[in-house]
């Protein structure tokens, strides 16, 4: 086990992220230490955890019903300069064989390494800086002088830019680690962390999940723990991230022309897995070989569940959600196809070759529920969210509750809800190579008409759901 | 020097029922300094719709359960929200209060076995009030009705942190404690 | 208990305490909550002994108020919120406060209209309507009914009033309601047995002074009163002010109830149209109030209300402080100008006498206080007052120039001038009495408006402002305050007089001052003075 102690950097002292609980209450908090004191930032904390506003459970979600409580050793009065801290306190807390230290007073017999951390995070985990430096700085002299006098490895974090310029003209200890930060997952790993989600994670010193109803339990854990992942898999998962960010795969200089058919107008966007990320522009344009969405572009069916406009139930293999020229606001509709590869090839050959899938949709029960899928020969699943005819804002989140899917942490740029989009917009997930369980997961879908999802109050936003099992047997 | 006509038998009544209420004008209009001070409804109202403290309301809440019915009255027809008492049939430990929009609940903490959690949930399908509710008001069965400052609300909760041996969690055990929102 | 004990009134502890918390209330400025006006109106009614069909009229009223309050707002806190939620309660403050609760949504029934005075409402078999300047009243009214005891039937009984209100009998029924809760009250915490005793002991002592010479008559002078005090203070009438209060109730009372034998009903001054009370400037038609013990009423607290409040016609410690004694008592004061002075001067000795006593309980009284050394002499407030005559002179002045530049702005824009205040009227009333004329030349009275131009220009207080002066408002003030002052300058002016006829060759008042403050030293160390055994 090793023990992190995390302070954050305030201009009146470092102030230690002591322990992370979850509570049966629906709102996160920020406490003094053990105590009953609410702190005012509680509010901006709750957002910053809350599914669809934070980042911390996005990268680290989804988690039971319920609200964190994250206790401090000091106040913290102001500003957002606590969140990479935050953050990186939760990156502890998900990763298996890390934990918090709480006692600042036993830190050299009970820390591993000691990070001191300034900086906001934002939805897609990037860091960027908040100033004031010097009196942060200042004001964490004495402790750090201590801290370094054990001989405890300390790490300064800042963002990376002009925080990070101002930190080094302050002349900084000498002995601390200074590390610059765009993106607070790429920091993570830096520091050893491999934070996973809470649906497949049971951290010993956790509380069992509160609320109804518990996820089903995680499959068997990764064999060889954090740092013996299957090559496999990342290699399959970084490659689909590349991919869809660049259209770029290794010497491929081009999509393949059939995964561009499935994929029409996406973006150049960020990997999480590909730091420091590139700005970000608004409204990139489609990539130049990109064509338009084929005729047969993939719609949704009524396997969707539509929150505030139920969709009938009925089944149909070619999953196009007929248009509801009566509703103002047409309902947002989610649709899954399968992608197979053909007899005779491999999903090798379609995820890097130029194999060119099977797709069908996914059946429905009577339910108007997707039925199981298969898991032999499946390749992936494509996701597809119709934005319908008027262009809205779209953002879509895949909560995995059992196993693991590849490409599901965060949506295509035009489906996180910052941009207006219309018609059906893809989200390709590929299947790990092995699958040695099923593969349980919820798309949802959140919909606002006039302002990026981000911005919008929850109440005003539409909401879609689809959960699919993918079967072994 | 006045000079005026003796009144006959016939005018002395009313004669002496002008010259009492003359005299007991001038006394009520005097004032006596000695005599003990009341709360008038007016101060008692302000003081219901005023988070400021007024000891000497205290002390006559405290006294006078007149009062106190009163004072109760007033926190009710200004409430925005009323989630009122328990349901007696109620079998949690700390049972909650549902009003028409609005919900007030105990949770015990998960991670400090003396602490509790105050959840006031608002519904956002129900009309807001004008002003966003502030203060907790806790009406036992003695009509004693405690005022409890509220943190704004959140995503439409209220939610605060109090200890095993706080005055709202004794009052929120009991199910005949009336809640008010306000 | 004060030192008066079975003359000092029959209301209780806890009528007191009632009324008292009304009264001591204030506003977050500190300024009283209810004007004087609305109070003492409160405290008539709330002693009022006489019958007769009208005597709960304001119960009544009250409960029509309710009725269209809640039709305006709807709910029991809308009541709540006109009726004690007002910090300062005016009939602006009033008027405001239903507009407010009308803007959202206007009326929630039917029948109801807000008029420029007031508010007008109509039920299935009646009308009825309230002016704005009556509310304050009717305010005072609901929060002593809501604080007396705590009583809480006030609101149930209204509540079902206000379910029931399409009918005037629904109000008539709550107003008995109410009337049976106050008539339980009164007999709780109102005693007339004292009042009784004392207005028996007014009589024995009056009936003892007359003489064969006089028939059928009282005669009440200035050493009545005194030899009344002195034969009494050892026993139920302590102070010399009680017994001049007294003695001042008493005329009041005899007089009044030979006024109604005689079918002649005293008309009260004030701006309370619905209780048949008069215009203060109908001061100006007829003498006979300034000069009428039972109808005498004082004009000062017509200045704390409406728009008088703003304008500043007297400083609160300079001029209307010494003043309001003699306004509150006007022609009984004007007719027993020595008992008047001796009420003023060692009426304020034995205060702070009673006071220190209060305040130091088994404290020998200061030597001074005894022999009433520091008493106020005499020829001082003589002169104090005629330095006020002066002033209020200036003040009529300036106001009657103020109430002509109006009137010359409404006639320029063919707009009719004022109603029925009539300030040339007034003023020429108000001339001839104070200048003892009987008619002025169109040139002086040219010269005088010349002269209340520049006395209004001189003046540097609030609302003395030419620029406001078209502001109807600011009109309706200097229309109020012209007869306020009228009334005060008649009395200060016959009192001076008085003063004057008690002072003979000049040193009539002083050789008084020094017979009265040996008598009362001597009264004084009777009662409060250390005895040798």
């Amino acid at each position: 086990m090793k023990r992190y102690a995390v302070f954050v950097a305030t201009t009146g002292g470092p102030a230690q992220v002591q322990r992370i609980t979850r509570e049966r209450a629906p709102l996160s908090m920020v406490v003094l230490g053990r105590g009953s004191e609410r702190l005012p930032v509680s509010d901006r904390y709750d957002d910053f955890v809350h599914p669809g506003s934070g980042p911390v459970e996005r990268f680290f979600g989804p988690f039971p019903e319920g609200g964190f409580r994250l206790e401090v050793s000091g106040p913290i009065d102001s500003g957002d300069s606590w969140q990479l801290g935050v953050f990186v306190a939760h990156a502890i807390q998900a990763s298996d064989g890390f934990e918090l230290v709480r006692d600042e007073a036993a830190l050299e017999t009970e820390a591993d390494a000691i990070v001191w951390l300034t900086g906001q995070v934002d939805y897609d985990g990037r860091v960027s800086g908040v100033g004031h430096m010097q009196e942060k700085l200042q004001g964490s002299r004495d402790a750090l002088a201590t801290w370094l006098a054990t001989g405890m490895p300390v790490s300064l974090v800042v963002a990376a830019g002009t925080d990070h310029d101002r930190l080094l003209a302050c002349e900084p200890p000498t002995d601390a680690h200074i590390v610059a930060a765009a993106d607070a997952m790429a920091l993570c790993r830096d520091l050893g962390l491999d934070p996973t989600p809470a649906a497949t994670r049971s951290s010993p010193g956790e509380p069992p999940a509160p609320g109804p109803p518990a996820p089903a339990p995680p499959p068997a854990r990764r064999v060889g723990g954090r740092f013996l992942v299957p090559i496999l898999v990342i290699l399959l998962a970084g490659s689909l991230a590349l991919l869809a960010a660049t259209g770029r795969l290794g010497e491929v200089t081009a999509w393949p022309k059939r995964l561009v058919a499935l994929l029409p107008g996406q973006p150049e966007g960020e990997s999480p897995d590909t730091p420091p990320p590139k700005p970000r522009t608004p409204d990139p344009p489609p990539v130049a070989e990109a064509p338009q969405p084929t005729p047969k572009a993939p719609e949704p069916t009524p396997e969707t569940t539509e929150k505030t406009t139920p969709a009938p139930s009925q089944q149909t293999k070619a999953p196009k959600p007929a248009p509801q020229p009566q509703a103002t606001e047409p309902a947002l509709a989610i649709a899954v196809r399968e992608r197979r590869a053909p007899a005779g090839a491999s999903c090798a050959g379609v995820h890097f070759g130029d194999v060119v899938a099977v797709e069908q949709p996914v059946d429905r029960d009577d339910s108007g529920q997707p039925t199981a899928s298969r898991a032999s020969g499946l390749c992936g699943l494509l996701l597809i969210i119709d934005a319908g005819p008027a262009p809205r804002y779209i953002r879509a989140k895949v909560t995995v509750l059992q196993g693991r899917l590849i490409g599901a942490d965060r949506p295509p740029e035009a489906l996180s809800g910052h941009r207006p989009v219309s018609g059906p917009q893809p989200w390709p997930v590929a299947l790990p190579h092995r699958l040695k369980g099923p593969v349980r997961y919820q798309v949802t879908a959140e919909v606002s008409e006039k302002r990026p999802v981000s911005a919008s109050r929850p109440d005003s936003l539409k909401t879609a759901t689809l959960a699919h099992v993918v079967m072994t047997e | 020097m006045i000079e005026i006509e003796i009144p006959d038998d016939e005018g002395l009544p009313a004669a002496r029922d002008r010259f009492a209420e003359l005299s007991d004008t001038r006394q009520l209009l005097r004032g006596d300094p000695s005599a003990s001070r009341k709360i008038s409804a007016g101060r008692l109202y302000a003081y219901a719709n005023s988070p400021a403290a007024d000891p000497e309301v205290e002390a006559e809440l405290a006294r006078n359960v007149a009062a106190r019915r009163a004072y109760r009255g007033y926190l009710q027809a200004a409430a925005s929200y009323r989630p009122g008492v328990a349901i007696a049939a109620s079998t949690e430990a700390i049972p909650p209060r549902r009003g028409v929009g609005c919900t007030v609940r105990v949770e015990p903490s998960q991670a400090e076995p003396d602490q509790y959690i105050v959840i006031v949930e608002i519904d956002p399908a129900q009309p807001a009030p004008e002003v966003p509710p502030s203060t907790l008001v806790l009406c036992d069965v003695e009509d004693n009705c405690h005022r409890f400052p509220l943190p704004s609300a959140h995503r439409g909760v209220i939610q605060f942190i109090v200890t095993e041996d706080s005055a709202e969690l004794e009052l929120l055990r009991d199910p005949r404690t009336e809640a008010l929102l306000r | 208990m004060t030192d008066d004990g079975l003359l000092d009134g029959g209301a209780d502890g806890q009528m007191l305490a009632d009324f008292g918390a009304l009264a001591d209330a204030t506003g977050p400025s500190g300024e009283p909550k209810f004007p004087p006006r609305p109070l003492a109106h409160l405290a008539r009614f709330l002693v009022g002994r006489g019958g007769g069909p009208n005597r709960d009229a304001p119960l009544f009223e009250l409960c029509h108020l309710v009725n269209a309050v809640d039709a305006a707002g709807g709910t029991t806190d809308g009541r709540w919120g006109f009726f004690l939620g007002q910090d300062l309660v005016r009939a602006r403050s009033c008027r405001q406060h239903l507009r407010e609760m009308l803007s959202a949504d206007g009326w929630c029934r039917g029948g109801f209209e807000m008029t420029a005075d007031g508010v007008s409402i109509t039920y299935a078999d009646d009308a009825f309507s309230l002016s704005f300047g009556r509310m304050p009243f009717l305010v005072a009214l609901f929060e002593f009914l809501a604080t007396m005891e705590n009583y809480q039937g006030l609101n149930d009984g209204l509540d079902v009033m206000v379910q029931e209100a399409g009918s005037r009998r629904a109000v008539q029924d709550a107003a008995n309601r109410i009337a049976a809760e106050l008539r339980q009250y009164r007999n709780r915490h109102l005693d007339r047995g004292g009042n009784d005793e004392a207005f028996a002991t007014i009589q024995g002592f009056m009936h003892g002074r007359v003489g064969e010479e006089q028939g059928d008559r009282w005669r009440l002078d200035d050493a009545a009163i005194l030899t009344f005090w002195r034969q009494h203070n050892l026993g139920a009438c302590k102070t010399y002010r009680k017994a001049f209060e007294h003695f001042a109730d008493f005329l009041d009372a005899v007089t009044t109830a030979s006024a109604r034998q005689a079918g002649a009903a005293a008309a009260p001054l004030g701006a309370d149209r619905e209780t048949g009370e008069v215009e203060p400037d109908d001061l100006s038609h007829a003498r006979s109030p300034l000069d009428d013990l039972a109808a005498w009423q004082d004009p000062l607290p017509l200045l704390d209300q409406g728009p008088a409040a703003e304008i500043k016609f007297f400083t609160k410690s300079g001029e209307r402080d010494p003043l309001a004694p003699l306004m509150a008592f006007g022609p009984f004061a004007v007719r027993l100008p020595l008992a008047f002075l001796r009420y003023l001067s060692f009426g304020a000795v034995q205060t702070q006498i009673s006071q220190g006593l209060r305040i130091h309980p088994g404290q020998p009284v200061l030597v001074d206080h005894l022999s009433c050394a520091e008493a106020e002499s005499y020829p001082e407030r003589r002169d104090l007052y005629g330095r006020l005559l002066e002033h209020l002179g200036r003040m009529q002045k300036a106001t009657y120039y103020a109430l002509r530049q109006a009137r010359a702005e409404a006639v320029g824009d063919n707009v009719m001038a004022l109603g029925a205040a009539g300030d040339g009227r007034m003023f020429e009333r108000a001339r001839r009495d104070l200048a003892d004329e009987d008619e002025f030349s169109e040139a002086e009275q040219a010269a005088l408006e010349d002269e209340g131009a520049r006395e209004f220009r001189r003046i540097s207080r609030r609302g003395f402002d030419e620029e406001a002066l078209a502001d109807e408002d600011r009109q309706e003030g200097f229309r109020i305050g012209a007869g306020v002052l009228y009334a005060v300058g008649n009395v200060l002016s016959r009192y001076l007089g008085e003063l004057g006829k008690l002072d003979g060759d000049g040193a009539g008042l002083a050789s008084l001052l020094e017979a009265d403050r040996a008598t009362f030293a001597g009264e004084f160390g009777k009662l409060y003075g250390v005895t040798d055994d």
